[in-house]
């Protein structure tokens, strides 16, 4: 599971999602990628089943780089306790997620397999995504 | 190399509400700026910029720039490359893009794609063809500026991999790479082990391990020396 190995802090605030991706918004290692078309938090399993699922329908060939990672502590309160006494304890990591930021890449398989593996990996995650291709990326306009 | 032809409009008003006006109407704005000579400020039609920069050699097409609108005899006629363009990055529309004007006597140094031909062995018996690098640093004059260089991957078996140096020369321009970077290489599959290691469904409720705090450790043994 993925998640920092050092904080600086324990504890986050929330934080607002605003405005569309700057960084990691490029295809910049492999032919294809999965990028978000709206904003959210991806927690680190639901990255981790996009991941696996991609990973049994491309089996042993191509490779996938992961361009997330869940580094804001989420907290919440033990259940069935009453309000106040301070901000409950992390219980999960996510990464923020804006329009246009690349998820996923991919190298090494073939468009059609690219485009059903990223298919499957959509559906395990909480946001709207579309498939880009290299080429496709550098024509549009 | 063939050189296009674009329209341009020079503009006076600048700044980003210009911008946002130019773009409402369906143009872009655009730089010209290049060696001693002054920075102009122009709009153009992002289609005809889009036909451009989809055909032939791509980004590093030599484009002749017809420069229209009140003053536009000052600057001339000039033989432009795209320097920079910026895209918007869900939309994907062309917003802004900077033209150099080159001088067609003095070298320049661009970077031009690598195209990866043949089967590779390695492919054939399994193994996964990576191009870890897609362009490569080429100096050379603006009219001998390749669309793309070829490189033959086919004799690559399991293991093997081409270098920068690797990539054959031509008399037209150089290759300027102060390392020896790694442009291709064919890697083994995962062994069936690691597969199966990756692959396995995460638990569903694997506990979330608490990170160390930065400087933490170092708090305790301070308190512990007072």
């Amino acid at each position: 599971m993925l998640a920092p190995k050092k904080v600086k802090y324990r504890k986050q605030q929330k934080g607002r999602r605003k405005g569309i991706a700057s960084r990691g918004s490029q295809l910049n290692f492999g032919d294809y990628a999965l990028q978000a078309s709206e904003c959210g938090w991806l927690t680190t399993r639901q990255i981790e089943a996009a991941r696996v699922a991609m990973t049994r329908h491309i089996k042993r060939g191509g490779k996938i780089w992961i361009r997330i990672f869940p580094d804001k502590p989420i907290t919440k309160k033990p259940a069935e306790t009453r309000m106040g006494k301070g901000k409950g304890p992390p219980e999960d990591w996510v990464a923020v997620i804006k329009p246009g930021r690349i998820l996923y890449e991919m190298e090494g398989v073939t468009r059609e397999t690219a485009v059903q593996a990223f298919r499957l990996a959509a559906h395990k995650l909480p946001l709207a995504t579309k498939f880009i291709a290299r080429e496709e990326a550098s024509e549009s306009a | 190399m063939e050189q296009r032809e674009l329209e341009v409009d020079l503009r006076m008003d600048k700044g980003k509400g210009a911008a946002s006006r130019i773009r409402r109407e369906g143009r872009i704005p655009a730089v010209l700026y290049g060696r001693a000579m002054e920075t102009y400020s122009l709009s153009l039609n992002p289609e005809e910029l889009k036909k451009i920069l989809t055909s032939g050699a791509r980004e590093n097409t030599l484009i002749g720039l017809r420069i229209k609108g009140e003053g536009s005899e000052k600057v001339g006629h000039k033989v432009v490359m795209l320097k920079d363009l910026q895209v918007h990055p869900t939309k994907r529309k062309y917003l802004h893009a900077d033209f150099y004007a080159v001088a067609m006597d003095v070298k320049i140094e661009v970077e031009v794609p690598i195209h990866l031909t043949g089967k590779a062995e390695g492919v054939k018996t399994g193994g996964i063809l990576e191009q870890p690098r897609r362009e490569v640093r080429v100096r050379c004059l603006p009219s001998d500026i390749p669309e793309f260089i070829e490189v033959d991957v086919s004799g690559l078996t399991i293991g093997d991999s081409l270098h920068v140096k690797d990539i054959p020369s031509s008399s037209k321009f150089e290759i300027v790479a102060e390392t020896n970077f790694t442009v291709a290489s064919v890697t083994p599959p995962i062994s069936e082990a690691k597969y199966e290691e990756i692959v396995a469904a995460p638990e569903g409720e694997r506990e979330i391990v608490q990170p160390e705090r930065i400087g933490e450790k170092k708090e305790e043994a301070e308190e512990g020396k007072a």
